[in-house]
């Protein structure tokens, strides 16, 4: 399945469909969603709704969700006024008996349970879909495509404008386009095909690295805040805040409302600029992507960066790849939307990689998101199209034959790729964990050279799994994900683009089913409910230790899985290291200072606080007794070296004393 | 001196891959006064700024080492404090080597830790400042150390303080990186910009040429 989001649009008829009629009848079915409840016109859209529910003898549907949805609004500052229309509108309905409010506290997010309420009876009724949001419009939409599907009866979905209802449309070329299958999905050739008259690709395939040129394009000062730069076409755009910076430069926001990336001296080559010339010659435009649109120069008519869209968002990096961040600020998410968001992730890179442009350096730092819906690909410069190579890599994310090697001269192949897009989709599902961290592993590179994958399938069982949550939320991930993992990381074969996407969205609908844990961080491993487990062979036992139900497949089963590793999982302490003790120093006549300009005293945060003078300090104590050594298990503990005697001559202490 | 985590719970909570760095400071008795107060406040400084950074703050994992008339571990590592308690007296001479090999031990034994909790981390970092000479035995250390930098298990950063400091004995700590000088009591833009180093690497691309102990990009802020 191919998941390109196309672009929608309020058609300007004013009615349901595109001839302006209603053509309800008993098998129509009519939803609605909460941003349409909340637009101002929504009294309008109802007023001219009613007398055709009542005319059919039909009720309009909005999911438990959308209530739910609507009152949590409600408790927010900024819509509160917007929600508490929706809910009016709602309670006017419902005492005129023409809404049925449906659906359990349980039910997935809204926009899930249209997905997969669409998907199941498009063919059985005509359904209908009142909403403002343009994803899932075209996500809806796109089901009347599927050539798989003979009779659909109809899938619309319809606008609530301030004159009342306008039909959405998808945008030309997303009709006759042809689908390619997953497995092709790695070929030029389909690749075309996919991206279909909507667009040819943007650059053309070229199998050889260019020549390096790294001569510095401008080595002058790098324009600073307040500076103005001019952009190819003569717009002046002036740098008003830095939002972030790192190794090759810095990024600023521009009173033009762009975002404008200047490199810092010396790190601009002749290379990148012809690169970036081809880049803003030949734009790919996506929501998605923060594409290069224009170079900009400095005063000296040097060229000294780019502009691109401005985006708001955080990396990932600093959300869904930490778990004290998921546990806290992102409370609210569940495995729906991570699988939304990888979802998201993917489709942007689907939309490059039919340009014939290679993202390279995929990793959690250079995408950013607002929420599940939007994410951003930031850092184009870096992409890998015609021969210029992508000279960066995150050792996490690059396959081990590529480690120590010169990137900038190195043309990356689909292969490399799909190896960064698969670590890429491990941390979204798996909180940021890198798939090569186990016990026992090295430094971080060395991991991913020696490719030892610890989390287990079938027959494959688990070696060395890091403790903590990581174990429960691999159980509890479905099997389609775990193979693709193991495909790539265990077994070096590659998943495409197509197939993750595949496996993203049907995770995404299972969890809004209820089939896996919508839970992030699961507190125990999968277990199967009694019928399954029992249907493949199991005895269904009750666990000694926490009292749940579970099927032993095992004649030794005693305890859940859970408990089981609990009792296995030995505390884990840290290694402690005693101070090394010195010896008692000399007390020299010559080694005390003479005056309280010398004495030393204890320094705490910057403020001196005047102790005793030396003399007195020079008193040594015992030494305190080295704590124990605890080692945890398969640890080794370094022993504290022992202490040095000082080779000091008087001489040299005399020195010191003068120094 | 902070309590010491006994557990490796902050390794399970967080597991951000780490960079683990152990800065010996060199506090004896020729530190009093200004230049110790300078260090605290520099000392100070660089928790700050890992703190106020979020990856930064994720992924460094520092301990730091005082050498004098005791060897003191006086920050351990664990998740960075704001403003750790730091206290140093400025005392005694320089066991540059017991605490070289004490500080690789600590360096050694977090390993461990990470291994024990399956955390990745990167190359660990040693940081070594004197304003002096080593007044104890240093060839197994230096031994120890060059080794592991010659192997690329360890960056080692020297850094010399004042005249006295003896450029010579910290080369043969670190035969890959010329030890550089600190220019006049500067500590606080050394440890800012070793700050800004631990980010860089924890953000690392390879292929940009980043090396973290770059002089020119040292001299720029800290170095002679």
């Amino acid at each position: 399945m191919s998941s390109k989001r196309h672009s929608v649009t309020r058609h300007a008829t004013t009615g349901w469909t595109l001839d302006g009629a209603a053509p309800f009848d008993a098998k129509t079915r009519i939803f609605i969603d909460t941003c349409s409840l909340m637009q101002e016109g929504i009294g309008v859209f109802l007023d001219g709704l009613r007398p055709l529910l009542r005319r059919h003898g039909l009720k309009l549907i909005a999911p438990v969700g959308v209530v739910r949805e609507l009152n949590r609004l409600g408790e927010d500052g900024e819509r509160r006024e917007a929600a508490q229309r929706g809910v009016d509108a709602l309670r006017r309905l419902e005492a005129e008996g023409l809404v049925d409010v449906r659906g359990e506290a349980s039910d997935p997010f809204p926009d899930n349970l249209f997905q997969s309420l669409f998907t199941r009876y498009r063919t059985r009724y005509r359904l209908f879909l009142v909403t403002e949001d343009r994803g899932l419009v075209s996500d809806i939409l796109r089901l009347n495509e599927a050539a798989s599907v003979a009779r659909i009866v109809g899938v619309h979905a319809v606008s609530v404008t301030r004159e009342g209802v306008r039909p959405w449309v998808l945008n030309s070329g997303a009709a006759d386009r042809t689908r390619p299958g997953a497995g092709e999905a790695s070929s030029q050739a389909a690749k075309r095909r996919r991206e279909g008259v909507a667009a040819e690709p943007a650059f053309k395939v070229v199998d050889r690295a260019r020549p390096v040129d790294a001569r510095p394009a401008f080595t002058g000062p790098a324009p600073e805040l307040g500076a103005t730069l001019t952009d190819g076409r003569g717009r002046r755009h002036t740098l008003e805040a830095e939002l972030g910076s790192g190794g090759e430069g810095r990024v600023w926001a521009t009173d033009t409302g762009l975002a404008c990336k200047v490199y810092a001296p010396g790190r601009l080559t002749r290379g990148q600029v012809d690169k970036l010339r081809l880049m803003v010659s030949r734009p790919v435009d996506h929501p998605a992507i923060c594409w290069p649109t224009q170079l900009v120069q400095d005063a000296q008519g040097e060229v000294v960066g780019y502009v691109m869209r401005r985006v708001a968002g955080v990396p990932l990096q600093l959300s869904v790849c930490m778990p004290q961040i998921l546990e806290t600020r992102m409370a609210s998410w569940d495995r729906g939307r991570l699988a939304e968001l990888a979802s998201g992730v993917l489709r942007a890179i689907e939309v490059l990689h039919g340009h014939n442009v290679l993202l390279g350096d995929i990793n959690p730092r250079n995408v950013l998101m607002r929420d599940a819906r939007h994410i951003f690909v930031v850092d184009c410069d870096s992409f890998q199209l015609e021969g210029y190579a992508c000279p960066v890599g995150t050792p996490a994310f690059l396959p081990p034959h590529l480690h120590g090697v010169e990137l900038r001269a190195q043309l990356r192949s689909l292969e490399d790729e799909l190896f960064a897009v698969a670590t890429l989709m491990f941390v979204i599902v798996m909180a940021g964990k890198l798939p090569y961290a186990h016990t026992g592993g090295g430094e971080l590179a060395e991991n991913v050279r020696k490719q030892h994958f610890p989390y287990p399938l079938g027959e494959r069982g688990s070696r060395n799994v890091p403790p903590g949550v990581w174990q429960y939320m691999w159980s509890h991930l479905p099997y389609y994900l775990k193979e693709g993992f193991h495909r790539v990381f265990d077994r070096g074969e590659r998943v495409s683009v197509a197939e993750w996407q595949l496996s993203m969205v049907r995770y995404r609908n299972d969890v809004g089913k209820g089939y896996v844990t919508a839970e992030v961080f699961p507190k125990t491993f999968k277990q199967l409910p009694r019928e399954q487990a029992e249907a493949q062979g199991a005895v269904w036992m009750s666990c000694p230790d926490c009292g749940e139900g579970f099927g032993a497949f095992e004649p030794w089963q005693r305890r859940c899985s859970t408990c089981h590793a609990r009792a296995r999982q030995a505390p884990l302490e840290r290694c402690i290291v005693p101070p090394p003790v010195l010896p008692p120093p000399m007390v020299l006549p010559l080694a005390a200072p003479s005056g309280p300009s010398t004495a030393p005293r204890p320094v705490t945060g910057g403020t001196a606080v005047t102790r005793r003078p030396v003399a007195a300090r020079r008193i040594v104590r015992p030494a305190p007794s080295p704590p124990a050594v605890v080692t945890p298990p398969g640890a080794v503990v370094a022993a504290a070296p022992p202490p040095q005697v000082p080779t000091l001559s008087l001489w040299e202490q005399i020195v010191r004393f003068f120094t | 001196m902070t309590a010491p985590t006994l557990t490796l719970d902050d390794l399970i909570i967080n597991h951000t891959p780490r960079v683990p760095v152990a800065i010996c400071l060199d506090v004896s008795g020729s530190m009093a006064g200004q230049p110790i107060a300078e260090l605290a406040q520099g000392v100070h400084t660089l928790f700050a700024e890992l703190y106020d950074n979020a990856l930064a703050r994720a992924s460094a994992d520092v301990a730091v080492v005082t050498f004098g008339a005791r060897i003191d571990k006086i920050v351990d590592f664990g998740p960075v404090q704001r403003k750790p308690f730091v206290q140093m007296l400025a005392d005694g001479l320089t066991p540059m080597g017991t605490t070289v090999n004490y500080a690789l031990d600590l360096l050694e034994a977090r390993k461990q830790d990470y291994k024990a909790a399956g955390v990745s981390y990167y190359q660990p970092w040693l940081i070594l400042m004197t304003d002096g000479a080593p007044t104890d035995d240093i060839t197994a250390a230096v031994r120890r150390t060059a080794a592991m930098a010659s192997a690329h298990k360890l960056l080692v950063i020297p850094v010399g303080v004042g005249q006295a400091a003896d450029l010579g004995v910290l080369s043969r700590f670190s035969p890959q990186q010329r030890p550089l000088r600190l220019r006049g009591l500067a500590f606080t833009p050394f440890f800012r910009w070793l700050s800004a180093s631990i980010e860089r690497v924890s953000n690392s691309t390879v292929g940009t040429e980043f090396r973290p102990f770059d002089a020119s990009n040292a001299r720029a802020s800290w170095a002679l």
